[in-house]
């Protein structure tokens, strides 16, 4: 039997308060309660005395072993990712956000479909939405499953992510390698910076799956979330504008300078 | 010698030798595939396999090939027409439950004459009121699919000799690469009304899972179906009237769970040993109502629990444990002795005839 490769779980942070360290704990949990292990639990943060010491802390009281990488440049989402990706000594990677969980078989899962697809280059789980008080808010990445959606079923292409962007990378599973080589996050790009990045991923003729099994549990415009910022802060034709921008800079792996302007 | 005595000889020696012809009548389906055709022609190859002179015998000049359903190994078997057959006595003829004119028609015939029965929803569909297999048509044997068949036919046609023969469960059948399925439902019914009642009532009930795709398996060759059962996640099987219920066997042991109707003959395999309070017990091999309106909840149920990975593990090694019984070899075996056994008595009989006549 072919040996199983190895995944990293990484979790960016950038500061943690109370709420958010109890939301950070069930992550962590979810985390140890995986049925089978991460072979490396890596948490992002900035360069934060604080925060390093809670996460010696938690890791006690979890019982979980952390490997801290600290990030001493911008602390914005894609760049932590970026640097957490760079300091991965596994070939593959997956990533947590420290207010989300993972469901009990997303490493299995994700290590019985490396092993099984081996010409896929991305793997996207099923995603459980809740709101912040548990109700159930539906799932995303779940319509490439559905017949005549895409060109083949299971997989995202370009033409049916410039027809629909409402998939989340969230748990996604990927080479170091290829992330790194594809460019990664670009860190200039607000709001839509993941559909840029899968945009990249399937113009590059990369193959990109949905592993049709609960992987992930988000939870939604959490107050104080990344995305909430962003829904209550951003006008909607600047939330225009940041979409239509994906779409035309997944042609360029490079980031470039970008501000909006009305 | 005289010619009686030289006759009997003759067929006698056919018969140890297997030189006689065995003959499967069967209807042309028009390229469409169809479950009991095909399990004829699996007694057709593996009696070829066997040594036997086997072969498909159709009343038609011109046979749709089965090769774009079957594959090559099927359509290359010995075929015959009706038309100009020249039956010796030692030969034997098959024809299905669904055809007692055919029956009337060989009933003058020399030869050994058994009835298949694979439904026995078709037997009295075309047989005359107060007619018979055995006391009319001299079809004194059946070969059939299950205990339960074979006590029906049994009590209507009493006299008859009856043998039990499965049909195999094709080897395509296997779990797929990894054991990795699609979140895709294969479902097959015999009224096509049901699919559709099932499929609108889950999506309308269950709108969460509206991307949950459903394969309608009709009319896809043996391979195809085979390989789209292998990497379904489920199969929904709506056949009341079934005598044996192949396709769930199939989908068990393409290892993808399924949920079914109960027939109104519940299949052998479908029933455990136990018995609680008179009452049947069912298998743990497949998930089962007696109320089509209840599957879409049961589906909703299922799709739950397999895109949670929760499934109880007691389902496969169930499922496992039930469809390993209808192996290849293992039905070639049975039919093999069936016939040595069928041949054996055919040859005593006729020799029985001559020990009488030189008795007196």
């Amino acid at each position: 039997m072919k040996k199983m490769d190895k995944i990293t779980v990484i979790i960016p942070v950038h500061e943690l308060n109370d709420t958010t360290q109890e939301l950070f704990e069930k992550s962590l949990i979810s985390v140890k309660n995986q049925i089978k292990k991460a072979d490396d639990v890596m948490v992002v943060i900035p360069d934060n005395d604080v925060l390093a010491k809670y996460l010696d802390e938690v890791s006690d009281k979890l019982k979980i072993k952390l490997n801290v990488a600290i990030n001493k440049g911008e602390s914005d989402f894609s760049t932590q990712l970026n640097y957490g990706v760079s300091k991965t000594e596994t070939k593959y990677f997956t990533f947590l956000e420290y207010d989300d969980e993972l469901m009990p078989m997303h490493i299995s899962n994700a290590k019985k479909y490396i092993n099984n697809y081996e010409d896929v280059s991305l793997f996207l789980p099923l995603i459980v939405n809740r709101t912040p008080e548990g109700k159930s808010y539906g799932l995303s990445n779940e319509p490439v499953w559905a017949n005549e959606f895409s060109d083949k079923l299971g997989e995202l292409d370009t033409e049916c992510l410039l027809r629909y962007s409402d998939f989340n990378m969230d748990g996604m599973i990927m080479s170091k390698e290829k992330y790194i080589a594809l460019g990664g996050l670009k860190p200039s790009i607000e709001l839509t910076f993941p559909y840029e990045f899968l945009l990249r991923v399937t113009h590059n003729e990369d193959r990109v799956m949905v592993i049709p099994k609960f992987g992930y549990i988000h939870t939604i415009l959490r107050e104080g979330s990344i995305f909430s910022e962003y829904k209550k802060t951003l006008s909607i034709d600047e939330q225009r504008w940041w979409l239509s921008l994906a779409k035309k800079e997944y042609l360029y792996k490079e980031d470039r300078e970008i501000r909006y302007e009305k | 010698m005289d010619k009686k005595t030289e006759n009997i000889n003759k067929i006698t020696s056919e018969l140890e030798n297997k030189d006689f012809n065995i003959y499967y009548f069967t209807i042309d389906t028009k390229g469409n595939p169809n479950g009991g055709v095909a399990n004829q022609y699996d007694h057709v190859k593996m009696l070829t396999e066997l040594g036997y002179n086997a072969h498909i015998l159709h009343d038609k000049e011109k046979y749709t090939s089965v090769e774009d359903w079957l594959g090559e190994d099927y359509s290359n078997l010995s075929h015959k027409p009706t038309k100009n057959l020249n039956v010796n006595p030692s030969d034997v003829i098959i024809v299905p439950e669904v055809f007692p004119t055919v029956m009337e028609q060989l009933s003058k015939f020399p030869c050994k004459k058994i009835v298949l029965s694979q439904s026995y929803s078709y037997i009295f569909e075309l047989l005359g009121i107060g007619k018979s297999w055995n006391y009319d048509y001299g079809f004194d044997e059946v070969i059939t699919t299950s205990e339960k068949q074979l006590n029906y036919i049994e009590n209507h046609f009493p006299g008859i000799e009856g043998s039990i023969i499965e049909p195999v469960i094709s080897d395509l059948f296997k779990k797929p690469k990894g054991d990795i399925k699609e979140p895709t439902v294969g479902i097959v019914a015999r009224d096509q009304s049901d699919v559709l009642k099932i499929v609108k009532s889950f999506y309308l009930q269950y709108p969460m899972y509206k991307w949950i795709t459903f394969k309608d398996m009709r009319g896809l060759s043996k391979a195809e179906f085979a390989e789209q059962t292998n990497n379904n996640c489920l199969s929904i099987w709506v056949d009341r009237i079934s005598s044996f219920g192949t396709f769930p066997l199939e989908s068990m042991k393409s290892n993808t769970p399924i949920i079914g109707v109960i027939p109104d003959m519940i299949p052998d395999w479908m029933l455990s040993n136990e018995v609680i309070d008179d009452g049947l017990v069912l298998e743990d091999n497949g998930i089962w109502t007696e109320n089509i309106l209840n599957i879409p909840s049961l589906i909703s149920d299922y799709m739950k629990l397999w895109l949670e990975d929760t499934l109880p593990e007691i389902i496969f090694d169930k499922m496992a444990e039930t469809s390993s019984n209808y192996t290849y070899d293992g039905q070639k075996n049975k039919l093999g002795e069936y016939y040595q056994e069928m041949t054996n008595k055919r040859i005593e009989s006729f020799k029985n005839i001559l020990k009488d006549e030189k008795n007196g």
